[in-house]
């Protein structure tokens, strides 16, 4: 009985611990649970369609490679070099590549190799190369060695038995190795590899020679080597920008200013695909807690898994939406009417939008041509500005004045277009089938495509019989005929593009009713607060902030925590610490007490006593749940145990956030303060 | 030319090449469970081969006659005791492979142990003991050593108790094999410790107390039965700092001459004629650069078959005529594959060269992502761009002259100056620009380079107007928000060096590492007019 009810006190201790921030929250919202709970479900249900789309992209993105290196592995043998495959990344941040190699590791592990991964962290001056091989041993033989032989890796492997399956060990990223270590853990290697069939995969974020550049040359002729090249990051978020948004996945979408946003964010600081997905992510939980209808999104995602939307279920949508109207906040005001409007407005921005995708697509087939991202070309035709600049009957671009012509010079659109103009027949002809692809389901245009085609296709048909013909004036003559009629079927071709681009492309948040499936607020994304990622649950704290925070404004977060809590005592009280403070606050208020050296000792007492000073609630229940006879002797020590468990995990995360450094080996006694005012 | 006989592929015969041979025993079926392989026996400290004599021996290592004769003088006799040796000589000269071809010769049981696979002192004793003792690491014994052994006086007591075990067994073999003279041929009884690439303990903590101690362990072993051999690519100059033991008897490794790289290389070769005359074009530029065989056989092999490519398949008999053609065909690839050498082996730079165009257009072509984003090889964001840019002029340009560069005012001042400037002040700047190449990269404090970063960015202002305007400012001071990040991605990817702290400022310096083709890449990417930056005296 007594250790049943023991580990039940531990698991109360724990929950409490886990849900420390809600308890707070819910004192604040208690009201809004319901809401909460609802918005959360739709940010799951909304974010995990996003997410499984991006996974099957880049999937997708990385299948071949990761075949090519399959194909490699199996095809090639070496009696005296290693075989080194060196995985060229192409981005000079490596956050991505985790998961790529993460993957590569994983589809070779399925494919009948024995993987381990090396960490470039694994490979530091620090632990010198016995911890490479403390790591390598550690996957492959799943033991333990302080000190170990490279030879143990052959007898191991003699023993597995099996001697056709490849032994590949993979380095993420040669760049951060350090260098020395990266050597000689190479040569051992590749003493190794006369007995087994060793392969090293590494990844090389940087330039083509900087194997050459790290690597000795003792080391480097070692080596068989072979190349192998990722995608350029742009084009891999070309291809999530064009599943993920163009082509509104969960009928999420963005405004222009977040899109552009997005992008400087991509092209001028950070050029990965995870802090671009962590953006959208963040949209996505700030639209369905900002946005009133924001869990209408849900109810169009729901319809949309059941069967594709038609003509047949718009019925089930409306149902659908209406009940989701229903129970928003002020949604038992609405009227049938106003439902019934919104359920309208509602289906009619998704057929929009998918005419919007199909012509956006079209057009970037075109852009491709004369090398345009998708992801300007996306911005730009989010941009309101140059819907509304442009007449309604605008001439065509080509020509416009030569005033205008010089305004539309850096747009990417009108770029794009006029590239139409100079495309060969061939080109054009499978500009016209891709364009073919993207307008199905969308009547109007793929007839006209369908119909130019045909053209070309013909055209196509007559000119070899032209080619054949001698070259005389005759000749000449029809081949400036042909070029014409070229340059015909071009124009036609791209005044079909602008015909469609007036009629569809309007930006998103120049259609009514767009707020509901649109994030449009940029500075949302910019000071998402510290206390809101901490508190909620999908962001999973502290560690997702994106931009991260200025310090500033976490240590302003930390200490007016009154602001946020909207509880009884913290209003009045203003900056007093109060139990309802979060134990991050206390701590950081408490450290402001000291100098830049704090007595881990001291303020632990500090803390302890700020945390209990009243009668705390989780003491009450923790005494009356434990057995009366275990009580006096464990129960102080347990709640001690929970204060010291909550002050270890302010502790770290103010280290965390970079307010605190962690005890040194000299001072063990002492964290630092890092940050001094504000 | 058969490959595998080439220089390049007489790999060294360490101890876990020679034992490799029980993988493919295995394989042939013998035996499909890994547990069950047989214990080890004295034999397997002794390579099987068939017996070979002294004259094939040193026809396996052409070079190394002089080496083979005085090692075989040395280490004497069978059951003779022998001094304690030191072979050295530079990298590749081949010194393993001659003493592990020595001792196959002699046929006489020893342990090898390579300071590569043996990175501190622990492992190193516990793998000279797993081999005394006959231990092998498996599955059973969760693959570890016989007895754990940390101290160098431990290794000793442990030595002394292992070796008699050994030296009996091979006193009854020696003892059968002489009274059976069953063609049998006798071990001796003496085991012998071979310790290679001796010269990188000198980079262990406690480097101080090993090297020593290895060279004393004749002596503290006191026991005539063991021989002990020590192989370093480092002089014995630099480990004798203890006198208190006999020293080793030295042997040396000189580098290899013209004539010996000849010797080597036309060793085992399809067609001697033909590659004697491409060694007659090859040898003598080469020779100048290295004379490891493992750079030049890398080096040798596509020039060999770029020189052979006029000759086609035919068999085509070698005339000073086609040596000439053959010679200028080969010329003009010469100097190119010199500046490789030390680099890397050339094959991957071809084929990265071919592949990189390959793929340019290929994806170019499929992504249609901008042409200009390709002249990179890979994706850096403009903030990075800038910064490293900074980094590299901060490198390059002296303090002094910041002012003038992003100062419109200090730069009218100094257009004042340079038109005065004399036939002396130009002598002297050509002075500083030859102390600034022969200095390299100079190191700068983060606050010049953060002024550098912003001055360049505003110079530029690489955003279009409207397009701040729309942005609502919010990145329009951008580029700065998360400088440190990019810095610390930069040091990442070893563009930029951080240093240790001054010790006068106590900041960190930093020192750009990039060559200036890729400063001047990058620079291009975001049409940055960086050559205007760089002071050239």
């Amino acid at each position: 009985m007594i250790n049943e009810s023991d580990g039940d006190d531990w698991l109360i201790m724990e929950e409490k611990l886990h849900e420390q921030p809600f308890f707070v929250l819910h004192r604040g919202r208690r009201r809004s649970e319901l809401k909460e709970e609802d918005e959360f479900e739709a940010f799951e249900m909304i974010w995990s369609k996003i997410e499984r789309s991006i996974k099957d992209v880049l999937k997708e993105m990385n299948g071949d490679l990761f075949d090519k290196v399959n194909g490699w592995i199996r095809n090639q043998h070496s009696h005296n070099q290693l075989r080194t495959a060196f995985v060229f990344t192409k981005n000079m941040e490596n956050v991505d590549d985790i998961d790529t190699f993460a993957n590569l590791a994983s589809h070779l592990n399925s494919q009948g190799c024995h993987v381990a991964t090396l960490f470039s962290s694994d490979i530091s001056a620090n632990n010198g190369v016995a911890a490479c091989l403390k790591r390598l041993f550690n996957q492959f033989l799943m033991l333990d060695f302080d000190a170990a032989h490279i030879s143990i890796l052959a007898s191991w492997y003699t023993e597995q038995g099996a001697y056709n399956k490849p032994v590949v060990v993979i380095i993420d990223n040669l760049e951060r190795c350090y260098a020395p270590v990266l050597s000689h853990f190479i040569i051992m290697l590749s003493e190794c590899a006369v007995k087994i069939p060793l392969i090293l995969i590494v990844g090389v974020a940087t330039t083509l020679d900087a194997p050459h550049r790290i690597l000795s040359s003792t080391v480097l002729h070692s080596l068989l080597p072979a190349e192998f090249y990722l995608t350029f990051p742009a084009a891999r978020m070309d291809a999530i920008l064009e599943a993920v948004l163009v082509k509104p996945c969960a009928f999420f979408s963005i405004g222009h200013k977040v899109a552009s946003f997005l992008r400087n964010y991509f092209v001028d600081h950070d050029g990965t695909l995870t802090s671009f997905v962590r953006v959208l992510k963040i949209a996505v939980i700030q639209h369905i807690t900002m946005e009133p209808l924001g869990v209408v999104l849900r109810a169009m995602v729901d319809v949309e898994q059941t069967k594709d939307i038609g003509a047949n279920n718009i019925d089930l949508l409306e149902t659908r939406l209406k009940e989701a109207l229903k129970s928003c906040p002020n949604g038992n005001d609405m009227t049938n009417s106003t439902a019934n409007e919104w359920v309208n407005r509602l289906s009619e921005l998704h057929r929009l939008q998918k005419s919007w995708s199909s012509v956006a697509m079209c057009l970037y087939e075109a852009g491709k041509f004369s090398g345009v991202s998708l992801l300007d070309l996306y911005s730009e035709l989010l941009d309101p500005k140059t819907y509304n600049s442009e007449p309604n009957e605008t001439i065509m671009p080509f020509k416009s004045s030569p005033v205008e012509r010089s305004s539309h010079q850096d747009s990417i659109i009108w770029k794009s277009i006029r590239k139409i103009r100079d495309l060969q027949s061939t080109e054009l002809r499978q500009l016209l089938e891709k364009w073919e692809q993207y307008s199905k389901g969308f009547t109007e245009m793929h007839n006209e495509v369908i119909e130019l085609k045909s053209v070309v296709v013909n055209e196509g048909n007559k000119r070899p019989r032209r080619e054949a013909q001698e070259l005389s004036i005759h000749a000449v003559r029809a081949t400036i005929n042909a070029e014409k009629e070229r340059t015909k079927v071009n124009e036609k071709a791209a005044m079909l593009l602008t015909r469609m681009l007036r009629k569809c492309v309007r930006p998103i948040e120049c259609i009514p009713g767009n707020e509901t499936v649109c994030f449009q607020k940029v500075d949302k994304l910019q000071s998402v607060k510290y206390f809101e990622f901490l508190l909620r649950r999908p962001c999973k704290g502290v560690l997702s902030a994106l931009l991260g925070d200025p310090r500033r404004r976490i240590q302003l977060d930390l200490l007016e925590f009154h602001t946020f809590l909207k509880c009884n005592c913290c209003c009045k009280n203003g900056r007093m610490l109060s139990l309802s403070v979060y134990d991050t606050s206390v701590m950081y208020t408490l450290a402001q007490e000291h100098g830049d050296l704090i007595n881990l000792h001291e303020c632990f007492q500090s803390f302890k006593a700020a945390i209990s000073q009243p009668p705390t609630k989780p003491k009450k229940r923790l005494k009356q749940l434990s057995p009366k006879g275990k009580t006096d002797t464990n129960g102080p020590a347990k709640a001690d145990a929970l204060i010291q468990a909550r002050f270890c995990r302010a502790v770290i995360e103010l280290q965390l956030v970079g307010l605190l450094r962690m005890p040194s080996k000299r001072r063990p006694d002492f964290v630092q303060r890092i940050a001094f005012g504000l | 030319m058969s490959k595998d006989e080439s220089p390049k592929t007489t790999r060294r015969m360490t101890r876990l090449s020679l034992s490799a041979t029980s993988t493919p025993n295995l394989k042939n079926g013998e035996s499909s469970k890994g547990c069950d392989l047989e214990a080890l026996s004295v034999h397997d400290l002794v390579s099987d081969d068939i017996p070979f004599s002294l004259e094939e021996l040193i026809n396996v290592l052409p070079a190394r006659r002089g080496q083979i004769v005085e090692l075989i003088r040395l280490i004497g006799p069978l059951d003779c005791p022998m001094n304690p040796l030191f072979v050295y000589g530079g990298p590749s000269t081949g010194k393993t492979s001659t003493i592990l071809n020595v001792f196959r010769y002699l046929n006489r049981p020893f342990v090898y142990s390579s300071l590569v696979s043996c990175y501190n002192p622990r492992i190193l004793f516990e793998n000279v003991l797993n081999q005394v003792l006959l231990h092998r690491k498996n599955k059973g014994n969760r693959y570890s050593s016989a007895k754990r052994c940390d101290k160098p006086s431990d290794f000793v007591n442990l030595l002394r108790d292992a070796l008699p075990g050994i030296l009996e067994t091979l006193k009854g073999n020696s003892a059968k094999s002489c009274s059976k003279k069953s063609g049998v041929r006798p071990y001796g009884k003496m085991v012998y410790i071979i310790i290679d690439n001796l010269e990188l303990a000198r980079a262990w903590d406690n480097s101080s107390n090993i090297l020593p101690f290895l060279f004393k362990l004749n002596d503290l072993l006191k026991m005539p039965e063991v021989g002990i051999i020590l192989i370093s690519r480092a002089s014995p100059d630099i480990y004798y700092s203890d006198t208190g033991y006999v020293e080793p008897v030295p042997v040396f490794f000189p580098d290899y001459t013209e004539d010996d790289l000849r010797l080597i290389f036309m060793k085992d070769k399809e067609n001697p004629k033909l590659y004697s005359s491409f060694l007659d074009v090859v040898l003598k530029p080469y020779s100048r650069i290295t004379r490891r065989i493992d750079e030049l056989s890398t080096a040798f092999l596509p020039l060999f078959t770029k020189y052979c490519e006029p000759l086609g398949h035919s068999d085509v008999v070698l005339s000073e005529d086609m040596k000439r053609k053959l010679f200028s065909h080969l010329q003009p690839h010469i100097a190119p594959a010199l500046n490789k050498t030390f680099t890397m082996p050339s094959q991957l730079q071809e084929a990265s060269a071919n592949k990189e165009s390959g793929q340019r257009k290929g994806s170019a072509k499929k992504f249609g992502v901008n042409e200009t984003s390709y002249e990179m090889d890979f994706h850096m964001s403009t903030s990075a761009k800038y910064l490293l840019i900074s980094a590299f002029l901060a490198s390059r340009n002296p303090a002094t002259l910041d002012a003038s560069l992003f100062d419109s005012t200090g730069g009218l001042n100094n257009q004042k100056r340079k038109r005065k400037s004399s036939e002396k002040a130009k002598e002297n700047k050509e002075m500083a620009e030859q102390e600034v190449l022969m200095k390299g990269p100079g190191s700068f404090p983060l606050e010049r380079l953060l002024a550098i970063f912003q001055c360049i960015t505003s110079v530029t202002d690489y955003l279009p107007d409207d397009e701040e305007e729309k942005d609502g400012g919010h990145i329009g001071n951008g580029l700065m928000t998360d400088v440190l990040l990019q810095l610390s991605s930069l040091c990442n990817a070893n563009f930029i060096s951080k240093g240790t702290s001054c010790p006068l400022e106590g900041s960190t310096r930093y020192r750009s590492m990039i060559p200036e083709e890729l400063a001047l890449k990058v620079a291009r990417s975001l049409k940055f007019p960086l050559s205007r930056y760089i002071y050239r005296g």
